[in-house]
């Protein structure tokens, strides 16, 4: 029994030391002014981001540019059932009148979220999973354009360019905390599941896995669809952190911070999307204090725009260059 | 119906450009390179920096320091992960994209700047009955030229035959005396040219400048890439010449309602094209290597 109960938390190990690191790191921040406080909560939904990310990418090796588009569905999803009917009556009167009306409070708007997401996850999987390498990348890719264009010109649902407001932006670092910790339970559940073990074996190698019988796409649908439920889910999150929604803020550069972090932190587990993510955001919270030319201790500096995104993508740049497999290198947490 | 033909092969042209640029490079060593529109952006800059020199001796200014900048960009970021995945080098042709990017935000700022190169080009002519734009004669003409030009380097001089031969197969290449280094530098050589070229048309038809005015042309390029065939550099120029009639003919004829998601139609028949012929229109399948 005892033999049995030391195998479970052995095997739960990356989760809760990667839970360990958020909360500690949230506490903090709980000390910390309000800025700080916020900066802690996006690093929250981001960490919800990435991890869902890091199910279907880190699993199956398929780089993927597309995962904003579950984010974004499952944003507007978000901010259409949670923005409150008075107001959405006036902002997008061409909405159906059930829509119109629906409240839902945060939790039940989220779950939603994420079913959508996993829904649209569906159809994307029919669309790209037989390609893999770069296709995939430029298919994925080619996607997340497709879906912005749809957000950015479907004005009777998304209000087009003008961008949703009114979402209440009520997310704090209390209430985006349970989501990341379900969000790691659920990708290392999967990642321990038979199905995670297999699509690993095709990362590595995807031939062999092939001739002993893994089906890749199988396992790549699963993975990509429960991945698809996460990032739904942190797109809900995103919705209520930011209170209002315009179609650039589910886009390229969100991609590439979600790549950032989960690259930088190492790719190829659980504790380096969690690390990474824990880590680009201290950093980004620093460089933004630059960028805005506030004084960081005796030193003081002027306003500096770009500076964020140069240093950002130096660090990428020299994670690839001189440790590809990011800070973790593969490897999980434990003891 | 003749003007829209004019103004798809202007465009076509202008997507071959950017398009053989990053075919070179992706045919030679698998890299589908992101920075492709940073060196397009550099090259804007540049020209705005030496407006008031002649506009002939500016363009060869022009085209100088951008092949520098591509020479730059392969020795310090690309030569240490040439061995790697082609999800490495995307990635790393990505971060390098947004790092130029940034400093441009940085010493720029992110404000557009205009610049004027048109001058005489400006002006339309008339032939047999269409007014078409000097600018569009000249696109069309230099590329034709260039096309005819790059097709000679890649028959008739070494440099050129060892480029096909890696292109065919890197590493045989190497095993036969193929010095990679200098293959993969000539590439880039040869793809920052055209990219300055590019950027010079680029920014001449809309004069506007902004450190992330090299995303959509490169995107345009990877399309064109996609439809005309991995690895393969005439197909990747009639991909070009394809997705410009079809940008031009759906533009002209899409019904006003639909017109909008234009881009979004597009980009999903890329994937269609991808789901079906994984290698592009023209694309030869590769064998699984085990």
């Amino acid at each position: 029994m005892t033999n049995r109960l030391a195998f479970a938390l052995q095997r739960s190990a990356p989760a809760i030391s990667c839970t360990v690191l958020v909360l500690a790191v949230s506490g903090l921040a709980l000390l910390g002014s309000e800025t700080t406080q916020r900066t802690a909560t996006q690093m929250l939904v981001m960490g919800v981001i990435t991890v869902g990310t890091y199910i279907f990418v880190g699993n199956s090796g398929v780089l993927s540019f597309g995962h904003v588009v579950f984010v974004a569905v499952g944003a507007y999803a978000t901010a259409l059932t949670t923005i409150p009917p008075n107001l959405k009556h006036a902002l997008l009167p061409a909405l159906p009148g059930w829509i119109l009306k629906l409240n839902l409070g945060l939790p039940e708007a989220l779950l939603i979220s994420g079913l959508l997401a996993l829904v649209v996850g569906v159809v994307f999987s029919l669309l790209v999973l037989r390609l893999d390498g770069m296709a995939a990348g430029i298919a994925t890719l080619a996607l997340l354009i497709s879906v912005n264009v749809v957000i950015g010109n479907w004005d009777g649902v998304t209000r087009g360019s003008q961008g949703m407001v009114g979402i209440p932006a009520d997310l704090t670092i209390g209430s985006a905390l349970p989501w990341l910790i379900g969000a790691i339970v659920v990708a290392l559940a999967y990642q321990l599941s038979r199905s995670g073990f297999r699509l690993r074996a095709s990362r590595e190698d995807p031939v062999a896995a092939a001739a002993l019988g893994v089906r890749v796409r199988r396992e790549r649908s699963l993975a990509l669809v429960i991945s698809a439920f996460v990032c739904g889910v942190g797109g809900g999150l995103y919705a209520h952190f930011l209170g209002a929604l315009n179609p650039g803020d589910v886009y390229l550069q969100l991609t590439l911070l979600t790549l950032l972090m989960l690259i930088v932190g190492g790719i190829r587990s659980l504790s380096g999307a969690v690390i990474g993510t824990v880590f680009i955001s201290v950093l980004a919270e620093l460089l933004r204090r630059v960028e805005a030319g506030e004084d960081l201790g005796p030193i003081s500096l002027g306003p500096h725009p770009g500076i964020q995104q140069v240093i950002l993508s130096m660090t990428l740049l020299l994670t690839l260059l001189v440790r590809p497999g990011g800070i973790a290198g593969g490897r999980e947490l434990g003891w | 119906m003749a003007q829209n033909l004019v103004n798809a092969l202007s465009l076509g042209s202008l997507y071959a450009l950017i398009a053989l640029g990053i075919a070179l490079l992706f045919s030679i060593m698998g890299l589908i390179n992101f920075a492709h529109g940073e060196l397009i952006m550099i090259g804007g800059y540049a020209l705005l920096a030496f407006d008031a020199l002649p506009l002939a001796l500016g363009v060869v200014l022009v085209i100088v320091i951008v092949v520098a900048c591509a020479l730059g960009m392969e020795r310090i970021a690309f030569r240490s992960v040439r061995q790697a995945s082609g999800e490495t080098l995307l990635m790393t042709s990505f971060a390098l994209s947004l790092f130029i990017q940034g400093a441009a935000l940085l010493f720029e700022g992110a404000d557009p700047k205009s610049v004027d190169v048109l001058g005489s080009l400006g002006a339309s002519v008339d032939v047999a009955g269409l007014s078409v734009g000097k600018l569009d004669i000249a696109i069309i003409g230099v590329t034709a030229a260039l096309l005819a030009g790059l097709a000679w380097f890649l028959r008739a001089t070494p440099l050129g035959v060892q480029m096909r031969a890696a292109a065919e197969d890197f590493k045989m290449a190497r095993a036969l005396g193929v010095r990679a280094d200098r293959v993969v530098a000539a590439a880039f050589g040869v793809s920052g040219a055209f990219a300055a070229i590019a950027a010079v048309f680029l920014v001449a038809r809309t004069g506007t400048l902004t450190p992330s005015m090299g995303l959509t042309p490169v995107l345009s390029g990877f399309v064109a890439i996609v439809l005309g065939g991995l690895g393969r550099l005439w197909a990747a120029a009639l991909g070009a010449y394809v997705l410009a009639l079809l940008t031009v003919m759906l533009q002209a004829y899409l019904p006003s309602g639909v017109a909008p998601y234009r881009d979004a139609l597009v980009y999903l028949g890329i994937i269609v094209i991808l789901v079906f012929r994984p290698h592009g229109i023209a694309g030869r399948p590769g064998a699984v290597r085990v």
